[in-house]
């Protein structure tokens, strides 16, 4: 009856999605869902499991502009850092 | 056809058949096109009004299928049921059957874009679980073909339990003859076949659960507001279930919670689980191939880029203005030229009396006064609602979000604020765009201070009258005072957003979650229903208010009306005939007049009213003429200049260079000019930041819904014009 699925611990990486470079891909691992703003942004479609790709900073370096599920999404790099990832190697 | 609402009427009148329509909701994510599939059903047969107590707007439409009819209710997008805007909040409750006056539901058009089809499955799997007759209008289906995706709509229909999802361009209206059948059948289903799936039986099953603790006073629930309890913990829910069913519900409440997420915040439980279930349905339905290399699109992608997204950004907002100034102005001319026409016509006419000066200084002026705003007005509409259609008002957003945040303000305020340096009614209603309450009502009092077109003719007034016209090379000094001007109205607009979010407005913006839409072409039915209802909305609202003004300032300006000034008019223009003919009779003729206009505006009640207030504005070097024309100024600030040159004989359509004239040669009882510069530029001042526009009143009364913000508004303002007047006339004559 509760068949949750399964959240992995967070990787030993320690990098989070504000870490990457442009068109970067990377999958979310775990999620600080405790954080302001972050429930919003798991409705979106940020949730473990997903596959993220960075497009691009903004002028000043922020916001940062993602694409998840076919949708630009623009994080501010606070919220960025509340979601730690597993990159994805280029041709991987 | 048996469905129970229907009434049959003999043959012979079928013409009055009558049915209480069917009620379907039409949701969908933002941006997915479901505005534009709700005006393909609809057509032009659409109501728009409010939602009660919010600015949301409500859009309802009849669709006739066939011989059958339907309402159709646009509600605002959504991402889920868990709502964190009004507009959301309003779409959920209108779901969940919570508003007074809103008909009641039947069924659902769920439009879901096919290139974010994650994003609209989540939403769907909500939906469904509501109960309602479904059907999936998937839009955007050419856009997710070009970019190489390829979908088996047969196989996810039946994933989802059997949903009927029918493919449609939007824009182009293919699809919709298909789409069309299938809204006319779906409530001619058998109920058992079209029990909607539920695609979390876990919550249903705590929800149940809940039901079965509570008892029989759970029968006041649906189980979709009992599983939103569970999840968001909806306080309208968790207390009516308190009231209802007393503070153990609550405690069986947590307990169900508990047993369903663990530790885990609820709604981040649901997201991972709906999201994991959809890609877990849809690997094997969706294919992705390389997509089509597109132009437009790498030319897009590179306008994205930081620095030319600047560039074209500078450029969009001058191309803006350049239209607002530019294309409004031959149009004014034309609405201005046709009230005075109209004026002089039935001036004319009529014989002179309260009867002529009412309908000319009161009627026409007064509804003249609101006219002259549209051109402007709808230019500037055009241009917010063509960026917000095209995705671009998003990508501004996106590009001066950094910047706008060190005013204490997000990236969404950027194109309100821009707008207001031509209006700053259109431009407080454009702050709907931002989701955040508190940034909302920061903008919305910032805005007022940019200079608006509004002030440029008193600016022009006085700086060509009183601002010497020296160069500094190439610079002069009559442009540096009205950049100064420009530069004062954004220091007051900043100043202002900084110091309320500092106090009132206090409090972190966690949730700055902002959707890039792709660009695409904006639907023109859409633009110009868009366009004809914000028109409309500023005639009802603003319109009204500043037609009543203008009559109540022409009343104060004509009662109590002397008999021995007219008299002594009518000697003075029988006296000039007698000794003067052509040309010189005519001069002779206005000077009379004038100065007979004059002495009336100065016996009149806002002459008086200036008389009566001269003592509080005498520190700022302003005498009772100056404080009349101000007062009668409130209402709307461009006013000034004709009370002025009514007040100073020399007519209230004088050209402002006889007006500057006199007012140059105007002096205190004791000689010394009255136009000083300290005064002039006190003056100046008073207008940067003075809130003198009944219609900038009326609509952040409208937006925000309460008397409190345009008061307060209006009072700040008014201080600050004040003292800032004030003060400069203080140092300048010390």
């Amino acid at each position: 009856m509760f068949s949750q699925p399964i959240v992995r611990k967070a990787s030993l990486t320690s990098m989070d999605l504000s870490d990457l470079k442009p068109n970067d891909k990377a999958v979310i691992q775990s999620i600080s869902t405790d954080a302001p703003g972050v429930e919003r942004l798991m409705m979106m479609g940020l949730v473990e499991g997903t596959e993220i790709v960075f497009v691009r900073a903004s002028l000043g370096g922020d916001p940062l502009e993602f694409q998840v599920y076919g949708t630009a999404l623009s994080l501010r790099k606070e919220q960025a850092q509340q979601f730690k990832i597993e990159p994805i190697p280029i041709n991987g | 056809m048996a469905s129970s609402s229907e009434v049959y009427v003999s043959a012979e009148n079928l013409t009055v058949i009558r049915r209480a329509e069917r009620v379907i909701a039409v949701v969908g994510n933002p941006n997915t096109g479901k505005s534009t599939v709700f005006n393909r059903l609809t057509g032009m047969r659409q109501k728009v009004a409010n939602y009660p107590g919010v600015t949301v707007e409500k859009r309802v439409g009849r669709a006739t299928i066939g011989d059958s009819a339907f309402d159709l209710i646009d509600l605002p997008g959504i991402y889920g049921l868990s709502p964190y805007s009004t507009d959301e909040r309003i779409a959920v409750d209108v779901l969940l059957g919570r508003i007074l006056g809103t008909p009641e539901l039947e069924g659902i058009l769920a439009v879901v874009d096919a290139t974010r089809l994650y994003q609209g499955l989540y939403l769907v799997q909500q939906l469904s679980e509501m109960g309602y007759p479904m059907i999936i209008a998937l839009t955007m289906t050419d856009m997710a073909h070009l970019e190489g995706m390829r979908i088996d709509i047969e196989g996810l229909s039946k994933r989802l339990g059997g949903i009927p999802i029918f493919p449609v361009v939007a824009t182009r209206g293919s699809g919709f003859s298909e789409l069309k059948n299938a809204i006319s059948g779906m409530f001619e289903a058998v109920p058992s076949e079209s029990e909607p799936p539920v695609f979390w039986p876990d919550l249903r099953h705590a929800a149940e659960e809940l039901r079965k603790r509570i008892g029989e006073s759970a029968a006041a629930f649906q189980v979709v507001e009992l599983e939103r309890a569970i999840i968001d913990g909806d306080p309208e829910i968790v207390e009516s279930l308190r009231v209802e069913a007393g503070d153990s519900s609550l405690d069986y409440l947590l307990a169900v919670r508990r047993d369903l997420c663990g530790d885990t915040p609820p709604l981040a439980a649901e997201a991972r689980y709906r999201y994991t279930w959809i890609r877990e349905r849809l690997s094997d339905l969706q294919r992705q191939i390389s997509p089509l290399p597109r132009l437009g699109r790498a030319a897009i992608n590179w306008f994205n880029q930081p620095w030319p997204s600047a560039l074209s950004f500078i450029f969009s907002m001058g191309v803006v203005f350049q239209a607002v100034f530019a294309w409004a102005a031959p149009l004014m001319g034309m609405i201005d030229g046709a009230t005075s026409s109209l004026g002089n016509w039935i001036g004319g006419v009529l014989p002179p009396g309260i009867l002529s000066s009412f309908l000319v200084d009161g009627i026409v002026a007064g509804v003249g006064s609101v006219v002259i705003f549209l051109p402007q007005i709808l230019i500037l509409f055009l241009f917010i609602i063509l960026m917000e259609d095209t995705g671009y008002l998003a990508r501004a957003a996106f590009l001066m979000d950094r910047a706008m945040r060190s005013f204490g303000l997000s990236g969404q305020s950027v194109v309100p604020l821009l707008s207001s340096f031509a209006c700053a009614v259109p431009a407080i209603m454009a702050t709907r765009v931002i989701p955040n309450r508190r940034d909302r009502i920061a903008t919305i009092l910032a805005a007022p201070f940019m200079t608006c077109s509004a002030r440029l003719p008193v600016y022009a007034l006085l700086i060509a009258a009183f601002v010497p016209s020296t160069s500094f090379g190439p610079l002069n000094l009559q442009g540096l005072v009205l950049f100064g001007l420009y530069l004062l109205g954004i220091a007051g607009g900043v100043g202002t957003a900084l110091l309320l979010k500092r106090s009132v407005l206090r409090g972190s913006n966690p949730i700055f979650m902002l959707a890039l839409p792709e660009f695409r072409f904006p639907d023109l039915r859409s633009v110009i229903l868009k366009l004809f209802d914000r028109a409309r909305i500023f005639l009802r609202r603003a319109g009204t208010i500043i037609f009543a003004v203008a009559v109540v300032v022409w009343a104060l300006a004509y009662f109590p009306r002397s008999a021995s000034i007219e008299d002594g008019r009518i000697a003075a223009r029988g006296e000039a005939a007698l000794s003067l003919s052509g040309q010189a009779l005519q001069v002779e003729l206005d000077r009379v007049d004038n100065e007979a206009a004059a002495e009336h505006l100065a016996q009149s009640l806002l002459g008086r009213a200036g008389q009566a207030i001269e003592p509080v504005f005498v520190p700022l070097g302003w005498d009772w003429r100056v404080s009349a024309a101000v007062i009668a100024g409130f209402p709307a600030r461009e006013v000034v200049v004709a009370v002025l040159g009514t007040i100073y004989a020399v007519g209230g359509q004088a050209d402002e260079v006889s007006l500057a004239e006199r007012l140059q040669s105007v002096t205190w009882p004791d000689g010394r000019p009255i136009y000083s510069l300290p005064m002039v530029l006190g003056l100046l001042v008073f207008y940067a930041w003075c809130l003198q526009c009944a219609a900038t009143l009326a609509v952040i009364g409208r937006e925000t819904n309460s008397w409190r913000w345009p008061v307060i508004a209006w009072t700040y303002m008014t201080i600050l014009g004040y003292v800032g007047a004030l003060t400069i006339y203080q140092i300048g004559t010390a």
